[in-house]
């Protein structure tokens, strides 16, 4: 069952983006999709937020984009993952994971362990 | 990598893109929002909301794609670009000031830069030298740089720190390629001559020792653009015949495109020196690369000391001393043209570099008087909370933009200077290397430039800054009189004058030296006369009998067109290097047992009938001036005056029995240092030159074809192409040229001078009268207040007016007096540009004062004409 919502923290957009297109090229409406889906719609991003965030992420050559068809022959404009933000991910996550297993350390921590 | 940043390039195509990427995810939500069950108008309404406001989005987007910066720099140009256009007379000023300085100093200096100081397209060039025999005897010195073939085996045998070759001087040779005849430059070289400059064939090899001796196999060498354009690129040419002058020879090598000897030729064969016939002259010129190991001075030691050994060649003489000198090939070059070219070039340069110099000046003058005037409005603007960075930026977009423009027209003024330079060079600078624009220079003087614009540009910024805004506010603009004076700008208004005063005046020399040379009666009378030149280095012309058969029949058909008044041949024409020879009196008062050296032309009857020589006394050639009839010659008033003096030439012999026959006046000559020398001349009837001589010349000299006719240029050079085709089909003129053409072209170094240093003192005087106008503006808008009181007190507008254009004229009369004074010490530098002109000519001194004086003050006068429409009671109320 859906778990309440959660306000995203500063800085994590950028990972969840491209976490999302590292699953396959995506347009901008199907990323926020797929960040909420995954996320069992806890996550909610504000929708203008996103674009920003993805010419940010462009721009630094972490992704690529390019016009396609979407469904009801739709132009739209998809995302796709480069190398250099695939390390990137890598990076993020592997940081992300240290950040939280260390901010769960200290949270979880009892008075006879300090 | 560029991709990222496009938007900045593409920023239309940018926006679009991002309207429709974010129009289709508010319809694609819209649709999601249906699909749910929500009514449509419901749910484009709630898509469109939560979304947020699209142009915020839209600017947050594009801050993150790196083009928030680029829309203030935009708009800051955009902004500068307003404030220029509304000030138009001092934007263009600035602009053309720059463009002038810019552009004139790139293309002047590519000349310099191509003349003296580039490196000679061979590896290593400093080590490639010329031998220059300098022989000392009691009557002076000579210099010679081409040596004998008995000099050339001695040193060659001796000298170890120097690997050596031997070339001729190029002559003109007809290549047949399926069966059309080219007219060729051919240069006959010693095996290693390309070893010694260093560059390998592309195809095939160079000569080789076996085929550098008398009797050996015929080969050639030929170069690219031969290869190419008459041999249709054929990879396997190598071993294959071509025909040359009649004979069939076997290329032996392709040299690489770009590639030239020097002197230049489009194919190389071999030379083979010998110490009899050519090789019993000095007529090989020597070409000398410093092997490794050694250094030029170690090498010149060495030659010097086997030079001084009892058997050394060339030979010595009672009283005579002999050294020689390694000359690097660079200058060597420079020397051969035998022009004083060096001096007036650097002269021209360091003219150029001050005109640069002023320029800056300039420019930084009118952007400072510029920025004062602009005080009150920036420290406004700081009052009004406009940020220091921002009125930073604001002010270095302006002096940019500026520069920019300035920087852009001098590359196009430039390149176009460059391009009529390079037409008017070409000739009389005897150019192997095209003139490129020079980047190096292009870059220090463009920066040179821009950075003054900038650096003033920003000076109000940085004065401004330091200055209480309340105090500027009030005090600027109200000071009654001149705050300060500029005497910085009131020096810099008098150099410039005087500099240009010294350009202007020896541009005027060398204006009046052209139109002198111009003037001067040349001695014959080039109008309808056309001329061609026809290389006759061939084996089918290798007796007197068919070159006379050629000329006499040619000729006769020649002279038969209608219109054709006169016809001839003749070795050379007159303002053409000329054949020098020996030649002495055997009888009469002046006979000597020495031979003297005279230039020497043979010529058909009706050469100097075509050019109409004077005939002073005797009679010119007739067609039974024949082998075996009495030897006869010709002589030019010069050498009756040179070799006969007092004593009547007519009657007289020459060794070993020509009599002379006739004497003709001088025609004009280019000789050392002066353009129009009578040189003395003999002249000997073709009829009566030996199979040998004929040889020997023709491997030097394109024999012309003089025609003296009335009608269009076209009609009588096909007339003269179908008389000698008559005779023979297969040989083609070189290059159809007017007698006025040529006489021009030997004017050309003059022509280029004074185009330069017109130029030049243009650009000096253009410069002086900004600066003047500058600072007289300056003087009128400080002391406008002045001005305006004075005239509601009674003061005329004139002596108002006057008031305010003295402070110009005054300086540029001191300016004039100074270069009068400066000019008339650069005389001795201009002598090496004039001829038969004064250096210190009054008139031209005079003309050039008065022209000066009257811009100086035409441009002191037009800023202060506006004083005329100053109404009083408006300029006191004011501020």
């Amino acid at each position: 069952m859906a778990k309440p919502p959660v306000e995203i923290l500063q800085g994590t957009l950028d990972m969840l983006i491209l976490k999302a297109v590292s699953l396959g090229p995506l347009h901008g409406y199907g990323i926020l999709q797929r960040i909420q889906q995954i996320s069992n719609e806890a996550l909610q991003i504000p929708q203008g937020s996103l674009y920003p965030a993805l010419y940010r992420l462009e721009h630094g050559g972490f992704i690529t984009s390019e016009w396609g068809e979407s469904e009801n022959n739709r132009r739209s404009k998809f995302y796709e993952l480069t190398a250099a933000g695939r390390k990137h991910l890598t990076a993020e996550t592997a940081y992300w994971g240290r950040l939280s297993e260390a901010i769960g350390d200290v949270l979880k921590a009892r008075s006879s362990e300090v | 990598m560029f991709k990222r940043f496009r938007p900045m390039f593409h920023r239309g195509r940018f926006e679009s893109d991002l309207d429709a990427e974010l129009r289709d995810h508010v319809r694609k939500y819209t649709d999601d929002l249906i699909a749910r069950g929500v009514s449509p108008q419901e749910a484009e309404l709630r898509a469109r909301r939560e979304f947020g406001r699209v142009t915020a989005v839209k600017e947050e987007v594009r801050e993150s794609s790196g083009l928030a910066w680029a829309d203030t720099i935009a708009r800051n140009f955009r902004y500068a670009f307003r404030v220029l256009r509304k000030n138009p007379a001092f934007s263009l000023t600035v602009i053309v000031t720059l463009a002038l300085c810019i552009g004139a100093n790139t293309a002047i200096f590519s000349i310099v830069d191509a003349m003296l100081f580039r490196p000679l397209p061979y590896p290593d060039p400093e080590r490639l030298a010329r031998i220059s025999v300098l022989v000392r005897h009691p009557q002076g010195e000579d210099e010679e740089t081409s040596v004998d073939g008995k000099t050339w085996e001695y040193l060659r045998d001796r000298v170890h720190s120097l690997d050596m070759a031997l070339h001729a001087s190029p002559g003109p040779v007809n290549l047949v390629v399926s069966g059309t005849a080219q007219y060729m430059q051919q240069l006959r070289v010693s095996s290693g001559f390309f070893r010694v400059l260093g560059v390998k064939p592309l195809l095939g090899r160079e000569i080789d020792p076996a085929e550098d001796r008398p009797g050996a196999a015929a080969v050639a060498v030929i170069s690219h653009g031969l290869w190419t354009h008459a041999l249709g690129s054929d990879p396997s040419i190598a071993g294959k015949k071509i025909v040359l002058r009649g004979e069939p020879f076997t290329v032996v090598g392709v040299m690489p495109e770009g590639f030239n000897s020097r002197p230049p030729a489009d194919l190389w064969t071999p030379l083979r020196p010998s110490t009899t016939g050519e090789g019993g002259g000095s007529n090989y010129g020597l070409l000398t690369r410093v092997r490794s190991g050694y250094n030029i001075r170690q090498a010149e030691a060495e030659l010097n000391l086997v030079e001084s050994f009892p058997d050394a060649e060339p030979r010595r003489q009672p009283n005579v001393s002999v050294s020689l000198r390694l000359v690097s090939v660079q200058r060597a070059t420079a020397d051969d043209r035998q022009l004083p070219l060096g001096e007036p070039l650097l002269l021209l340069w360091a003219a150029v570099g001050l005109v640069l110099l002023i320029g800056c000046v300039n420019v930084a003058g009118l952007i400072l008087a510029r920025g004062d005037a602009r005080r009150h409005e920036i420290a406004t603007r700081l009052a009004l909370g406009s940020g220091k960075p921002a009125v930073l930026t604001q002010l270095l977009s302006e002096s940019l933009l500026l520069s920019g423009a300035g920087g852009a027209a001098g590359l196009a003024l430039g390149y176009g200077a460059l391009l009529v330079l390079r037409r008017l060079a070409a000739q009389p600078l005897d150019l192997t290397q095209p003139i490129n624009m020079d980047l190096r220079v292009l870059a220090v003087t463009a920066a040179t430039a821009m950075l003054t614009s900038i650096l003033s540009g920003l000076y109000p910024a940085w004065y401004t800054t330091r200055l209480d805004i309340r105090e500027s506010l009030g005090a600027a603009g109200r000071a009654i009189s001149a705050r300060r004076s500029p005497w910085a700008r009131r020096g810099l208004v008098v150099s410039e004058v005087a500099l240009g005063m010294v350009l202007l005046v020896g541009f005027g020399l060398v204006l009046k030296t052209l139109a002198h040379l111009k003037g001067l009666n040349p001695g014959y009378d080039g109008r309808d006369v056309l001329t061609a030149g026809l290389p006759l280095q061939d084996a089918r012309y290798s007796t007197a009998a068919s070159i006379n058969q050629l000329y006499d029949a040619g000729l006769a058909r020649i002279r038969e067109y209608p219109g054709v008044e006169a016809a001839g041949v003749g070795l050379t024409l007159p303002y053409q290097r000329a054949l020098n020879d020996g030649v002495r009196v055997i009888d009469g008062p002046r006979a000597t047992s020495q031979n003297r050296n005279t230039n020497v032309t043979y010529v058909t009857p009706g050469y100097f009938e075509a050019l109409r020589f004077r005939l002073i006394r005797g009679r010119l050639f007739i067609g039974s001036d024949r082998a075996g009839s009495q030897p006869v010659a010709i002589v030019n008033e010069a050498f009756a005056r040179r070799f006969l003096k007092d004593d009547d030439p007519l009657g007289r012999h020459l060794g070993p029995n020509r009599e002379i026959v006739g004497i003709v006046g001088d025609v004009q000559q280019v000789g050392f240092g002066d353009p129009v020398a009578p040189i003395p001349n003999l002249y000997l009837p073709a009829g009566q030159i030996e199979d040998g001589y004929f040889q020997l010349i023709h491997t030097w000299f394109a024999p012309s074809w003089v025609v003296r006719a009335s009608g269009p240029r076209s009609a009588i050079g096909a007339a003269m192409q179908a008389g000698v085709a008559s005779v023979d089909p297969l040989l083609p003129f070189a290059s159809f040229e007017t007698m006025d053409e040529i006489r021009n072209k030997a004017f050309g170094l003059q022509r280029l001078e004074s185009v330069l240093l017109g130029s030049l003192a243009g650009l000096a005087l253009l410069l002086s009268a900004v600066g003047i106008f500058g600072l007289v503006t300056q003087t009128v808008v400080e002391r406008t207040r002045e001005f305006g009181i004075r005239l509601a007190l009674g003061a005329s507008v004139g002596r108002t007016i006057s008031a305010a254009a003295r402070s110009g004229i005054v300086l540029s009369a001191a300016g004039i007096a100074i270069g009068f004074v400066l000019a008339r010490s650069a005389g001795k530098l201009f002598r090496a540009l004039i001829y038969h002109v004064e250096a210190t000519d009054t008139m031209t001194f005079t003309v050039v004062a008065i022209t000066l004086l009257s811009v100086a003050t035409l441009a002191s006068l037009l800023p202060s004409l506006r004083i005329a429409r100053l109404d009083p009671a408006t300029t006191l109320r004011e501020e």
